[in-house]
């Protein structure tokens, strides 16, 4: 760490009478009209300058930081702490038991082994939607997650003992970045270096893309490969360019209609438009004030998809609102605001910092929005959707003649409204010999791609799938089971749908997992989980789940049909990518919806369909209701809100995180320092890396023949 | 294992045995040892004629033979999402040095961190500029004098062809700070680390 000070930066900060050790930005010049993430990164230099990897010059050249220069110089960068999801995570703990090995056989003391930043596993991406749309799908998923990933979890849990400074939360909690947000985020981080209490911007790495929702809380992070994360973790800074930081001002509110989901496809298309690969988004102006934590949580999650390094929100009032009512102590809480306020990183709109390029939007003109099939930023207005998806189709039906006629016919007549008559592959049933079912997804298929399959379920349940049929509907994924807004908004909107006499179309693989375990609490606190259930939205777990392909198997005999009959069907899914084949091996067209909207797409039950003009369903007295009919009112909503979510939620939901239920202490855990590795595992194995390993390093040697490539 | 077992691809990145066999494996990859070929294959030396081989199988060859492996590359060596293993298979198939045209700055760095040397071809040539179509047999000279302390801007490499005509250039060794010269003399971050941790 920093032995240097070249700034003489080092001083002290009394809070409430704890006095902490700090690196202050005003020591070095320019430092007060950068933007925020560049202050931060700044102190981070200051605080670790050796003299050699971090220098004076580097401090100097990122404090004169020039807005329009192109970005050349290198820094380095010692992120304060690293959060790791159990795919990506494990071999980063592999590692680490490997070295504890490494350093026995030189003979050391295995035990001096450890994190040297804070290192925090969620273990988010293992559970499978294998059951669904009852009351014991939840247990079920985890019984069989439990099965799966025995072996991982048993390493893991001894990993939680064996090291210091590294910690796991058991699988059944939440989603990492959720987790992140509503638990771990410190904003200011505090540590002991000799013999001081040092406070310093919290800032992580973390080995999954989606980091950047921490962003939210003013903490810089982003994601990385597994070698950065464990250099972090050992101390190691990460090495990266001093950045383009583009200004993003957010005025006006968000319309009736419309979500924070809405808002974050916006966004995404206007910067990938835009282009700010390799750059840094920072919001700010006035209008930041007004975006609560929730939307800039689910703004910064979705930085890999505008394709941003990160995209930062500064501290401010609503940042430390949100640390209290997530249970963070007083004095954190009164940590993050002091220090923030000397270190001139608290919000301050009239500020005049200098970005190197400005975007604008206004969240008055947000409307309603899906995006899809296949990539995010390709957002699409609700009102447009149904022809959008006609439109997209025929990218995805093939055109062999053995699939039929449709093709040719559709290529004269599309997009007039008359359907073609035509055949398909052994299928042939036309509108007038047939009796039609009472559920299909071929409804109103006139003037599209059409191909009815009839399916008949073991259960009785019989129906027509056809293209476009929505075969998932999922609230899923951090982006947005973090947001009350609209996990609320769905849970409104499905009383509304429910009290209509709407039901969800039976093809419709339905489900909730959560991020955090607080959402089922505010559900429950808010009355409105029956009618989620009654919709087929049952919690399925506490994790990725659908967002990152662990969507379980359609039920087999629509899988079935779908593959035979080359359906090109959907899955409606409140995530953040949805890149073909992501989502599901049966689901070609992916479209990203808010929660809300996934319910209207079950009960809509395609993706042709006008939700302006083709009606839901009808009510108890036979009247058509649309979507207008069961829309929550934000007003309500937010009312909810208040009266669902309090501080004792998430003290009571955090409580004792890290000692996980039941499964995850009945585990048989291997005790020691070091670990002992089954010869015949499939998944945790010692890699060779320190074989032959001497204390002191061999010369390095010229790389000579014989070599080949 | 049984089909029912299989689980995930990503709950097994904690058995390096598979991420190996992974390495290079990417379907649409094109090898230009071989024409037209793509997929993880590459040309197995070890074998009379060089035939057509797996990345893993001829990697696992020359390793028995203790031979050194170096990879020729194009521009934006390295670019791609999920590269958590890309520099650690890397390693373990035995490449000792990349020659690529320019490096995505992050695997360039991971490199370092597993031990691999990168190396950059003089601005403005390329393996095809240089006539190099890999099936010659390289030497990299001057890496011992990064045992003084020192790190050269430039490395010798020079190929020899199978009929005994040699190439030779001076290679940027994009070694760029004084913590990843560091990291290559103990041959990786993780041993920079570790003797560290067990000096103290």
């Amino acid at each position: 760490m920093s032995t240097v000070d070249s700034f003489g930066s080092k001083g002290k900060l009394n809070v409430a009478g704890t006095e902490y050790e700090i690196f202050r930005l005003n020591s070095v010049e320019g430092a007060e009209n950068l933007p925020f993430s560049l202050k931060v990164l700044l102190e981070n230099l200051l605080r670790t300058e050796d003299g050699a990897n971090i220098t004076a010059d580097h401090v100097r050249a990122l404090a004169g930081w020039d807005p329009n220069a192109q970005p050349d110089t290198e820094i380095q960068f010692t992120p304060a702490r690293v959060i790791m999801q159990d795919f990506t995570g494990v071999p980063c703990v592999v590692d680490l038991a490997t070295m504890r090995e490494a350093v026995k056989e030189l003979g050391g003391d295995p035990k001096r082994v450890n994190p040297l930043a804070p290192a925090e596993m969620v273990i988010d991406h293992s559970v499978q939607i294998d059951a669904f749309g009852n009351s014991g799908a939840l247990e079920r998923n985890m019984e069989i997650e439990y099965q799966r990933n025995g072996e991982r979890y048993q390493f893991l849990r001894w990993g939680q003992t064996a090291f210091d400074d590294f910690k796991v939360v058991p699988p059944g909690t939440g989603i990492v970045h959720q987790v992140n947000i509503e638990y771990l985020a410190r904003t200011v981080m505090t540590r002991e270096v000799d013999g001081a209490l040092r406070a310093y911007p919290d800032t992580c790495v973390g080995t999954d893309s989606h980091t950047t929702m921490v962003n939210g809380l003013g903490v810089l992070g982003w994601g990385v490969g597994g070698i950065e994360a464990e250099a972090a973790m050992l101390g190691q800074p990460v090495s990266m360019l001093i950045p383009r930081v583009v200004g993003f001002k957010l005025s006006g509110s968000i319309p009736a209609g419309a979500t924070a989901t809405d808002v974050v496809l916006t966004i995404t298309e206007m910067l990938r438009k835009h282009g700010v690969v390799g750059k840094f988004v920072e919001f700010y102006g006035e209008g930041v004030a007004a975006v609560p934590l929730a939307n800039r949580a689910t703004i910064g999650n979705m930085s890999p998809e505008f394709g941003s390094t990160a995209a930062m929100f500064p501290i401010d009032d609503v940042t430390l609102d949100y640390l209290r009512l997530t249970g963070r102590s007083e004095q954190n809480v009164a940590l993050v605001e002091a220090y923030s306020k000397e270190q001139g990183l608290w919000h301050d709109p009239s500020r005049d910092i200098k970005f190197s390029e400005y975007l604008e939007l206004d969240l008055s003109t947000v409307v309603p929005s899906i995006a899809g099939p296949k990539r995010p930023q390709d957002r699409i207005e609700l009102t447009e959707a149904k022809d959008e998806f006609r439109h997209d189709l025929k990218n995805y039906v093939s055109h062999d003649a053995d699939a039929g006629t449709l093709d040719e016919s559709l290529e004269e007549s599309f997009p007039a409204s008359d359907a073609p008559s035509f055949t398909t592959g052994g299928t042939h049933v036309s509108d007038t010999d047939r009796e039609p079912p009472k559920y299909s997804a071929a409804h109103g298929g006139a003037g599209r791609i059409s191909s009815p399959v009839p399916v008949k379920m073991a259960d009785g349940r019989e129906f027509e799938l056809d293209h476009g049929a929505v075969t998932i509907a999922s609230i899923t994924s951090c982006t947005n089971t973090s947001n009350p807004s609209v996990m609320l908004a769905a849970a409104v909107l499905a009383r509304n749908a429910v009290e209509k006499g709407l039901t969800a179309k039976p093809w419709v693989k339905t489900s909730v997992a959560p991020g955090s375990k607080v959402v089922t609490d505010y559900y429950e606190k808010s009355g409105l989980t029956p009618y989620l259930e009654k919709l087929g939205f049952y919690i399925v777990g506490y994790g990725c789940a659908t967002c990152i392909g662990n969507s379980g198997p359609l039920e087999a005999e629509i899988s079935e049909a779908v593959q035979a009959n080359d359906l090109a069907v959907a899955a409606v899914l409140s995530g953040n990518r949805n890149f073909e084949g992501r989502i599901n091996p049966d689901v070609k067209m992916n479209y990203l919806a808010s929660p809300p909207l996934v319910i209207a797409y079950a009960l809509a039950g395609s993706m042709d369909f006008d939700f302006e003009t083709d009606a839901l369903g009808k009510d108890t007295d036979g009247n058509d209701v649309f979507l207008k009919d069961i829309w929550p009112n934000p007003v309500e909503v937010q009312q909810v809100i208040d009266s669902s979510i309090d501080k004792e939620m998430f003290a009571k939901g955090y409580e004792g995180v890290f000692d996980g239920d039941d499964r995850w202490k009945a585990l048989d855990t291997p005790a020691g320092d070091t670990f002992a590795w089954d010869p015949n595992s499939t998944y945790v194995r010692k890699p060779p890396y320190f074989e032959g390993m001497q204390a002191q390093p061999e010369p390095v040697k010229d790389i000579t023949a014989p070599a080949s490539c | 294992m049984e089909r029912k077992d299989f689980n995930s691809y990503g709950s097994r990145r904690g058995n390096h045995e598979v991420m190996i066999r992974g390495t290079f494996a990417n379907i649409r990859i094109k090898n230009q040892i071989l024409d037209g070929v793509e997929g993880g294959y590459t040309r197995d030396f070890t074998q009379e004629g060089g035939p057509q081989a797996f990345v893993y199988d001829a990697a696992q060859n020359y390793q028995a033979a203790g031979t050194p492996l170096v990879v020729l590359a194009g521009k934006e060596y390295g670019s791609g999402s999920s590269r958590d293993w890309a520099a650690k298979g890397t390693a373990l198939l035995g490449v000792k040095a990349v020659i690529a045209e320019s490096y995505e700055r992050i695997h360039r760095s991971n490199l370092i961190g597993m031990g691999v040397l990168p190396l950059q071809f003089p601005a403005g040539e390329s393996a095809a500029s240089l006539g190099l179509t890999g099936t010659e047999t390289f030497s990299v000279e001057g890496v011992t004098a990064l045992n003084e302390g020192t790190t050269p801007k430039t490395l010798k490499v020079t190929a020899t062809a199978e009929d005994g005509s040699a190439t030779s250039f001076d290679a940027v060794l994009r070694i760029d700070t004084p913590g990843e010269a560091d990291y290559y003399r103990n041959g990786g971050i993780l041993q920079y680390v570790l003797r560290q941790i067990s000096a103290n």
